[in-house]
C-alpha cells in the first residue's frame, strides 16, 4: 500500500525527501555494519587503521574470549531471559494499573500519591539506604528478586501511560459503569486494550531496562550474574590490565596475555543487542501504531 | 495545607529516625579479646583478581575449612569481589553492620582511613603480638607506625615489596635488548640505574634511538607519570596524603620542610621535558606506545622489558599498601587474627586462596616442589594476581617464568634499602578537610593535562599560573602550614 501511494503521487519533492532519508538510514546502519564487521576483525588491524565497514583480517578471537566460559554464558543467559521476562510483566502490570487509577478524575487519592511519584524522580535514597532497605528488612539481598523487584516500578512509564488512559474517552467509562461493569473491568477489558500500542512501547522499554542492567546485580547480589553483568566485568578487568600495563598499578602483574582489546567492545555489543534486535522486531508493529495514537485531540 | 504539613514532618522525622540509627554508640573499644577455642565460622570477603568471580569457590572453601577446622577449630566462608567493585561492596555490607570478621583494605580500595572513621574496623595493637606473632615481628616497628590512626594499629600489613624504584617498561623486549647491546655493553635491563647519569635522558636517548632506527613506534609515549616522576624521581614523600594533596617533605631533606610539589622546580621541569618531547614528537596520542611510564620496578616482575632507573626508597604512603583488617561486628576477634596469622605462615592455606587445589586448578612442576607449571584453565580458580594481599608475598608458589630466588631478591630490598625518618608519620586531614578535597580536584583537573602537554604551548606558562592562583583560592596554603605542624609536632615527640 506504502508503495503504491509513493508511486501514485510520485514528485520531486518527494524524492528529496526519499533521498534524504536515505541518507539518514545509511547514517544508522554504517556504525551497525561497522560494528559486526568490526567484531570478526583482527585487533591488530582495527588498532593501525582504525574500525571500517568491512572485515579486515577475519578472526573470532574476541568471540572466543566473551565465550571462554561457555557455561557460565548459558547461565547467565537464563538469568536475563528469566528476569527480563517476569519483570516485563510485573513493570508492565504495575505501572499500568498505577497510570489507569491516577487517569481516574474520581480517583480520591490522586494528588497525594502523584506527588509522592514525582517526589522519588527528584529525590533518591541512594546506594547505602536501598542497600540497608533489601539486605536487612526485605531479605532479597543475593536472590533473583531483588534483579526483577529493584527496577520493577518506573515513574516515567506511569506518568506516559497516564496520557495515555486519559485519551480514552469518558463516555466509554460512563458506559461500562451503567452496564454494571466494574472498574477493574473496566481497565482489563476496555481501557487497557485501547491503549495497547502505548503497553507496548512501555513493554519494550522495559525489556531494555532489565537486559541492559549490570548494576542492580553488582550491587544488591553476590554470585547472581546476568550478561550484562558479565560483560562488564570483563571490560573493567580489561581496564585494570591496561593500567597495570601502564604500570600504574604496582601489584598487577599483566604478564604476556594478548587480548584483543579494540576488537572486543564489539563483540560484547554484538552479544547484548542482538538478542535484543529480535525482540524490536517483534514489538515493531505497535510502535507504528503508537505512533498515531493520541494524535487526534476531542 | 495541614495535610501537606503532615507529610512534611513526617518525612522529616523519617530522615532523621535514619540518621540517627546510623550514627554508632561513642564508647571506648577494648583492645583485649580472649578466643573462647569453641568451632567458630569465619567470613572473609577477599579480592578475587580476575574477569570474574570464580566459578569453583567451593572446592577451595572447603579445603580452607578442612585446614582451619584441624588448626584452629575454625570453618570459613570466602566470598569473592573482583578488584573493581570489592570498594563498592565492601561500602554496603560496613554500611548494614552485617557480621563479617576479616576483610583486605588499603587506601584506595576499601579505604582504611575512611573505614576506621566510621568504626568499621577493630584496633589491633594487642591482637597482633599475641594471636600474629609472626606477623608482628617479621614488620618493622616503624612500619607498623605507619599505620598508626589515633595511636591504633587497625590493619594488619601484608608483606610484599616496600620500597620503590623508579622503573619504564618498554614495549618491545627485543628493542631495549638491541638498544643496550649497541650502546650499553649488553648490560642487564635490571642493572641500568648504575650506568647512568639521569633517568630521564636516558629514556630519551632510547626513545631518539627508536626513532632513529625508525624501531617499534618510532619512540611513541603517552605522558610523564607525575606520580612516578614526583616521588619515585625526585624523592619527594607525600606524607601519606596522595600525591594529588599540596605538601610534600623531600626525603633527603632533613630539616622536615613542608613544600607544594606543584612549585617545585622539578615539576616545572617536567612540564618542560612534556613539551620538549611533544615537540620532538615522541610524546603522542596514540594506541601503541613503546614505553609506558611506570611507577615501579621489581625483582622478577616483566624482567626482559622493565628497565631499572633508580635506587630504592621507602615511601609513607607505599608501605601501607595492602592490610587485612578485622571488622568491628567480628563475633571472635582472636580468631579472625589467628587466621591472618596462618595466612602469613600456612603454605598450604595460603597457595590455596592464592592458586586453588593442587591438581584441580593448577599442576606443580615435578623437579621443583614450590614452582607452578601450568595452570589448569576452565577450572574455575586463579587468583594468582593477588598474592600480594594474601598475608605475605614471601611463601607464594613461584609462577612460570619468576625467577628461583624471586623472594630473596624482594626481601634483600626491603632489608636493604634504608628507612627515612619520615616512615611512621601520618598526615591526618580531619582539620583541613574541605581545603583537602578542593585542592585535590583542582589538581586533578590539571595535572593529567600537564603530564599529556595537552595545553597549547603557547598558554602553558599562563596555565601554570592559573593552576598555581588556583590552588592557593581553594586553601593550599592552610593545608601546607597543617602539614608542617603536624610533622614538626611528630619530630619533637621523637
Amino acid at each position: 500500500m506504502i508503495k503504491k501511494r509513493i508511486k501514485g503521487n510520485y514528485n520531486g519533492q518527494k524524492a528529496i525527501v526519499i533521498a534524504l532519508l536515505c541518507f539518514y538510514m545509511a547514517l544508522v546502519i554504517v556504525p551497525f555494519v561497522i560494528l559486526v564487521c568490526g567484531s570478526f576483525s583482527s585487533s591488530d588491524a582495527i588498532k593501525d587503521v582504525g574500525a571500517r565497514p568491512w572485515i579486515q583480517g577475519f578472526t573470532i578471537e574476541a568471540y572466543q574470549l566473551v565465550f571462554e566460559n561457555p557455561y557460565q554464558i548459558l547461565k547467565s543467559y537464563g538469568i536475563t531471559i528469566l528476569v527480563t521476562v517476569v519483570g516485563t510483566v510485573l513493570n508492565v502490570a504495575l505501572c499500568s494499573m498505577t497510570a489507569y487509577a491516577l487517569a481516574r478524575p474520581n480517583f480520591k487519592f490522586k494528588r497525594i500519591l502523584s506527588f509522592f511519584y514525582a517526589f522519588t524522580i527528584m529525590f533518591q535514597a541512594g546506594f547505602i539506604p536501598t542497600y540497608i532497605w533489601y539486605r536487612n528488612y526485605l531479605n532479597i539481598y543475593n536472590t533473583i528478586w531483588v534483579l526483577i523487584l529493584s527496577p520493577c516500578f518506573v515513574v516515567g512509564h506511569v506518568v506516559m501511560l497516564r496520557a495515555f488512559y486519559s485519551a480514552v474517552p469518558k463516555s466509554l467509562y460512563e458506559a461500562v459503569k451503567i452496564d454494571g461493569g466494574s472498574e477493574f473491568r473496566m481497565f482489563l477489558t476496555i481501557a487497557t486494550p485501547l491503549i495497547l500500542p502505548g503497553i507496548a512501547t512501555v513493554a519494550f522499554y522495559t525489556v531494555l531496562i532489565y537486559w541492559n542492567d549490570p548494576f542492580t546485580a553488582m550491587l544488591y547480589t553476590d554470585d547472581i550474574v546476568p550478561i550484562s553483568l558479565y560483560l562488564t566485568r570483563l571490560q573493567q578487568y580489561i581496564a585494570l590490565l591496561r593500567e597495570a600495563a601502564a604500570g600504574k598499578m604496582g601489584g598487577i602483574n599483566p604478564g604476556d596475555v594478548s587480548i584483543p582489546e579494540n576488537t572486543l567492545v564489539f563483540a560484547m555489543a554484538m552479544v547484548t543487542s542482538a538478542p535484543i534486535m529480535f525482540i524490536f522486531v517483534f514489538f515493531q508493529k505497535f510502535f507504528l501504531g503508537g505512533l498515531t495514537a493520541g494524535s487526534i485531540k476531542e | 495545607m495541614k495535610k501537606r504539613k503532615l507529610l512534611l514532618t513526617c518525612a522529616g522525622l523519617l530522615i532523621t529516625s535514619f540518621a540517627l540509627s546510623s550514627c554508632g554508640d561513642d564508647s571506648e573499644l577494648p583492645l583485649d579479646y580472649v578466643d573462647n577455642g569453641e568451632e567458630y565460622k569465619l567470613t572473609y570477603y577477599m579480592v578475587y583478581n580476575d574477569s570474574q568471580i570464580p566459578s569453583d569457590m567451593s572446592t577451595v572453601e572447603r579445603r580452607a575449612s578442612a585446614i582451619l577446622k584441624e588448626k584452629i577449630n575454625s570453618t570459613i566462608e570466602i566470598i569473592p569481589y573482583t578488584y573493581a567493585e570489592y570498594t563498592q561492596k565492601m561500602n554496603g555490607i560496613i554500611a548494614t553492620a552485617a557480621k563479617f570478621d576479616v576483610c583486605f583494605t588499603a587506601p584506595e580500595v576499601n579505604p582504611y582511613g575512611y573505614n576506621i572513621k566510621k568504626e568499621a574496623f577493630l584496633p589491633l595493637d594487642h591482637l597482633l603480638p599475641t594471636y600474629a606473632p609472626k606477623t608482628w615481628e617479621s614488620i618493622n616497628s616503624n612500619i607498623w607506625n605507619q599505620i598508626k590512626v589515633n595511636g591504633h594499629i587497625y590493619g594488619s600489613i601484608n608483606e610484599q615489596i616496600f620500597p620503590r624504584t623508579l622503573g619504564m617498561r618498554a614495549k618491545s623486549p627485543t628493542n631495549i635488548q638491541d638498544f643496550l647491546n649497541e650502546n650499553y655493553d649488553g648490560i642487564k635491563p635490571s642493572e641500568i640505574y648504575a650506568h647512568i647519569e639521569d633517568p630521564y635522558d636516558f629514556v630519551e636517548e632510547y626513545l631518539r634511538w627508536l626513532k632513529l632506527n625508525n624501531r617499534g613506534n618510532g619512540g611513541a609515549i603517552s605522558e610523564i607519570h607525575t606520580e612516578s616522576y614526583l616521588m619515585n624521581y625526585a624523592g619527594y614523600d607525600d606524607l601519606c596524603s596522595g600525591i594529588t594533596v599540596p605538601g610534600v617533605i623531600n626525603i633527603s631533606d632533613t630539616t622536615h620542610t613542608v613544600v607544594n610539589q606543584f612549585e617545585t622546580q622539578e615539576y616545572k621541569d617536567m612540564i618542560d621535558l612534556v613539551y620538549k618531547w611533544k615537540n620532538l614528537g615522541y610524546l603522542k596520542v596514540s594506541s601503541n606506545y613503546d614505553i609506558t611510564p611506570d611507577s615501579t620496578w621489581k625483582p622478577g616482575y616483566l624482567s626482559n622489558q622493565m628497565m631499572r632507573l633508580s635506587d630504592p626508597h621507602y615511601f609513607t604512603t607505599y608501605v601501607c599498601g595492602s592490610m587485612n583488617a578485622i571488622s568491628s561486628t567480628s563475633k571472635n576477634p582472636a580468631r579472625a587474627m589467628k587466621f591472618i596469622e596462618l595466612l602469613r605462615t600456612d603454605e598450604e592455606l595460603h597457595n590455596l586462596l592464592q592458586f586453588g587445589k593442587e591438581n584441580t586448578h593448577y599442576l606443580k612442576d615435578p623437579e621443583q616442589p614450590d614452582r607452578i607449571a601450568e595452570f589448569i584453565s576452565g577450572s574455575g580458580y586463579n587468583n594468582e594476581n593477588f598474592g600480594w594481599g594474601l598475608g605475605t608475598e614471601f611463601i607464594s608458589y613461584l609462577t612460570p617464568g619468576q625467577d628461583d630466588d624471586q623472594w630473596e631478591q624482594v626481601k634483600k630490598i626491603n632489608d636493604e634499602t634504608e628507612l627515612t625518618d619520615l616512615i611512621g608519620f601520618r598526615f591526618d586531614d580531619t582539620n583541613v578537610y574541605t581545603e583537602v578535597s578542593n585542592c585535590r580536584n583542582v589538581v586533578n583537573t590539571y595535572i593529567e593535562a600537564f603530564a599529556k602537554g595537552e595545553f597549547d604551548e603557547s598558554n602553558k606558562s599562563s596555565t601554570y599560573q592559573k593552576f598555581i592562583e588556583d590552588l592557593k583560592n581553594n586553601g593550599m596554603e592552610r593545608i601546607l602550614k597543617e602539614k608542617q605542624e603536624q610533622v614538626d609536632a611528630y619530630f619533637a615527640n621523637k
